[in-house]
């Protein structure tokens, strides 16, 4: 593996642990991952020779970035993400259960439907043949 | 008390970035490497620090943003200082001087006095 493939697979590392860390992530934290990746390039242009040692120790390691990055939100801004974000958890669990209690019920209707037509044959060749004159 | 005297810190990133606007748009790694080198290395701001501090600027119409190809396919974002910013940075830099003069004269203090 080359010089230049190796530090563009530890770069894509590093800015998808940044991502990773975020405890929300919207559009402003999606173009200030741009933006930061644009400062590392020109970085890389700067210093053709740095290794992904070198800017980790000038930008910061992942967790420090990311923890940088809310410290500098006002806390007004601050709150309202966090509880936009626990609201999208709160409404992505209530969907999933929906989802699940619904696949559950269904498949019980399911078993229910075959067991009765197990127990009485007669009723399920009438189903059968109610539907195909429907 | 003004709000920014109290917020000595995010107002002293926010009166460096707008200074620094003030005299040409730059874009974003331009303005941390600026920020080192006229500090002599004594004021680092890290890109997340600067970032978030610029979007603010943005939000509040301080600043405004545009696109400008550079090498290669690569576009860079260049910020630009607006008149509302300007007025804003003076507020920033009576704040600061205030402050500053507060912080000496605390300094200055050899011997507290009930």
């Amino acid at each position: 593996m080359n010089k230049t493939t190796s530090l563009k697979k530890s770069l894509y590392n590093y800015f998808n642990q940044i991502k990773s860390l975020f405890p929300f992530y919207s559009k402003k934290e999606k173009r200030f991952l741009k933006d930061f990746k644009e400062s590392v390039l020109d970085y890389i242009e700067d210093n053709p020779n740095a290794s992904i040692d070198d800017i980790i120790l000038d930008f910061g390691d992942a967790p420090d970035i990311v923890y940088n990055y809310i410290s500098s939100l006002s806390p007004e801004k601050l709150q309202e993400k966090l509880s936009l974000s626990s609201y999208i958890k709160r409404a992505i669990i209530v969907v999933m259960i929906f989802i699940f209690s619904t696949l559950i019920a269904y498949n019980i209707y399911l078993y229910d439907q075959n067991i009765s037509s197990f127990s009485c044959p007669k009723c399920s060749k009438q189903n059968q043949l109610i539907h195909f004159n429907d | 008390m003004s709000r920014n005297r109290s917020k000595f810190k995010t107002g002293s990133v926010e009166m460096v970035i707008l200074f620094l606007l003030s005299k040409e748009d730059l874009y974003g790694y331009q303005l941390t490497n600026l920020i080192k080198k006229l500090s002599n290395g004594k004021f680092v701001l890290p890109e997340s620090t600067l970032y978030p501090t610029l979007y603010k600027l943005l939000e509040k119409e301080y600043i405004s943003d545009y696109e400008q190809s550079s090498t290669g396919r690569r576009t860079r974002t260049y910020y630009h200082l607006e008149e509302l910013g300007f007025q804003y940075l003076n507020e920033l830099i009576e704040d600061y001087t205030e402050i500053t003069k507060g912080i000496h004269s605390i300094l200055s203090v050899e011997k507290l006095e009930d």
